[in-house]
């Protein structure tokens, strides 16, 4: 990506502007009925029904849910929308010709995706302190349990999201987007369910070096997200946004069609004429 | 005056196939230029690398004088309606051009009134808390047309604005345009197939086929440029020998017959007078002699019809 002289100060500015814009959008895409199911079917699935009925370490596995699962899940599960619903919705080409910079427009949109899955993971949380607590099971409270998914939701979020917008920009449609982020979820998903189905010994062991090191997994999550963006921004174009929505394959049919049609709206006006 | 766009030699290819071919352009700067030509032609493609949304393969282009490799600075300068107006329907009118304000850097302080007194002039204000989706076609392109003179830009690329519009609210559009240019002295790019609006609106027209640069030139001056004049004898007794006495007439090219009317094409530059007193030597009763002049739909078909002469027939260059 080309940077541009932009200063930091102008930067965040432009970001925080696609960000507002994104957040609106998506909230008055809902009702408030649709907004109460949603709000509703996560909680009482991840938030209240799971750690009812968890055993074990029901308190890592609440942080867990929080920290990792959800974020994932919920990032994955909109980010597909964020380019190629702009193309299908026709809105992309006027967005794109505003002076907004590349990596504004990028960056608003993959942590509009990064805030929403970060709000419904805390929701979920809350949740499951109240449900632990309210099922008297016992709530160990130490600083990485409580920590960990705070902080690190939104830092796992962010690479599903990176990757989710780099997935939207190439696909046909938001639903092939959808088709790929899907597949990237759930190796995500199956990958921490793996935690589970191990020695018990095994598990604590994990569960505990992590919640003994927040810090230096939050640094190890902030290096990946780092990593992430700064291989998206090299790779994403305007012009292959635009090269997206009218592929070189589709240019060619225009014009294979568009002389089919000329040559016969002008045998039709010389028939005209001669009538 | 600095032309507000000049392009030199500017050539897009995809995958071998050339949709925008050396093309020649300098735009004057207060005029609105229509830039013409049929589906496929390149149009689209010339805005978008005047937008800097593509990368030109070849050639070089300045808009506002900004090189394209500039895009960010014209794309400050610039404002834009495409054919889809490219609103975001779950947000309301106001929500949008606020947005869009931001986005293009008019000043907080400023974007309440100027999105007021748009919404006002366009007679949208009343509706500016509704979401863009329960607009009708004609409101949201004036509502597209709203965004584009936001930042209060130089330069408009209007990409076919009045497409799919009925006829009231496509000439309530053109109406708004003109009087733009007119007052404020923007210049406006404007694409369309609607030729009775080119010819209505633009100072200049450019016509591009096959990604080639046709022809510029006034409207007035595309049509009398299509066709030899040609005159329409309304009158009465046009025997076949008054008919044939014309057609040995050194300055009449042809002649055709229909219901008491004669159609006389004559040589460029010739007068009618002869033709005249030949049909009134021959026992002809004249009543009317009009000059017609080729309409520009005429002219444009006859300049792409000679265009694709010179191709051969071939549908694209290739590389």
């Amino acid at each position: 990506m080309k940077l541009t002289d932009k200063t930091g100060a102008k930067a965040v500015e432009e970001i925080s502007i696609v960000l507002r814009k994104e957040l609106k959008e998506w909230y008055n895409a809902q009702d408030t009925r649709s907004w109460l199911s949603q709000a509703f079917l996560t909680v009482g699935i991840f938030g209240i029904l799971m750690p009812a009925t968890a055993k074990g370490d029901v308190m890592a596995f609440v942080a867990i849910l929080a920290a990792v699962v959800l974020p994932v899940a919920l990032a994955g599960t909109v980010i597909s929308d964020v380019f190629a619903g702009e193309r299908e919705r026709g809105t992309l080409e006027t967005l794109l010709a505003t002076p907004l910079s590349d990596r504004a427009l990028f960056v608003g949109k993959v942590l509009s995706r990064v805030v929403y899955a970060w709000v419904g993971a805390m929701m979920v949380f809350a949740a499951g302190i109240i449900t632990l607590w309210a099922t008297k099971h016992r709530i160990r409270f130490s600083t990485g349990l409580f920590a960990l998914p705070v902080l690190a939701a939104p830092l796992v979020a962010f690479p599903i999201a990176d990757i989710g917008a780099i997935i939207s920009i190439r696909a046909k449609s938001v639903r092939s987007a959808h088709q790929i982020i899907s597949y990237f979820v759930l190796a995500l998903i199956i990958g921490v369910s793996t935690l589970f189905v191990v020695p018990r010994d095994w598990q604590n062991a994990t569960l505990h070096a992590l919640e003994r090191a927040p810090l230096l997994v939050l640094l190890c999550l902030l290096v990946v997200d780092y990593l992430c963006l700064w291989v998206s921004l090299r790779t994403f174009r305007r012009s292959r946004l635009i090269l997206a929505a009218c592929s070189t394959v589709q240019t060619k049919g225009n014009a294979v069609e568009f002389d089919r049609r000329e040559t016969q709206r002008r045998e039709d006006a010389k028939a005209a004429k001669k009538y | 005056m600095e032309a507000a766009i000049v392009t030199n030699g500017l050539t897009r290819t995809f995958d071998g196939l050339r949709a925008v071919d050396r093309l020649d352009l300098e735009v004057p700067q207060g005029i609105i230029f229509g830039f013409l030509g049929p589906n496929g032609a390149g149009k689209t493609t010339t805005i978008r690398l005047l937008l800097g949304l593509l990368e030109p393969t070849a050639g070089s282009a300045k808009v506002l004088g900004f090189d394209l490799s500039q895009a960010d600075r014209i794309r400050e300068h610039v404002g834009v309606v495409l054919e889809q107006p490219g609103l975001y329907t779950r947000l309301s009118a106001y929500d949008n051009l606020d947005f869009f304000a931001a986005a293009y850097r008019v000043p907080a302080t400023q974007r309440k009134a100027r999105i007021r007194d748009l919404l006002t002039h366009l007679g949208l204000w009343e509706r500016r808390n509704d979401f863009v989706d329960t607009y009708s076609k004609g409101m949201k392109q004036k509502l597209a047309f709203a965004r584009a003179l936001l930042h209060r830009p130089s330069l408009i690329f209007m990409d076919e604005p009045t497409a799919g519009l009925d006829v009231p609210s496509a000439a309530a559009l053109r109406e708004d345009i003109v009087n733009l240019v007119r007052g404020s002295g923007t210049t406006v790019f404007l694409t369309t197939h609607n030729l009775a609006e080119a010819e209505s609106m633009c100072d200049l027209i450019a016509v591009i086929n096959k990604g080639k640069l046709v022809t510029v030139d006034t409207p007035d001056r595309l049509r009398t440029g299509a066709r030899k004049p040609q005159v329409r004898i309304v009158g009465r007794g046009f025997s076949p020998q008054a008919v044939d006495a014309l057609r040995r007439l050194p300055q009449v090219i042809s002649v055709t017959q229909s219901k008491g009317s004669l159609h006389v094409t004559i040589r460029r530059g010739d007068k009618v007078s002869p033709v005249v007193k030949a049909l009134t030597e021959q026992g002809a009763e004249i009543e009317e002699v009009v000059h017609t002049t080729a309409s520009l739909e005429e002219a444009f078909l006859a300049l792409l019809d000679e265009t694709d002469g010179q191709d051969g027939g071939e549908s694209r260059g290739r590389n």
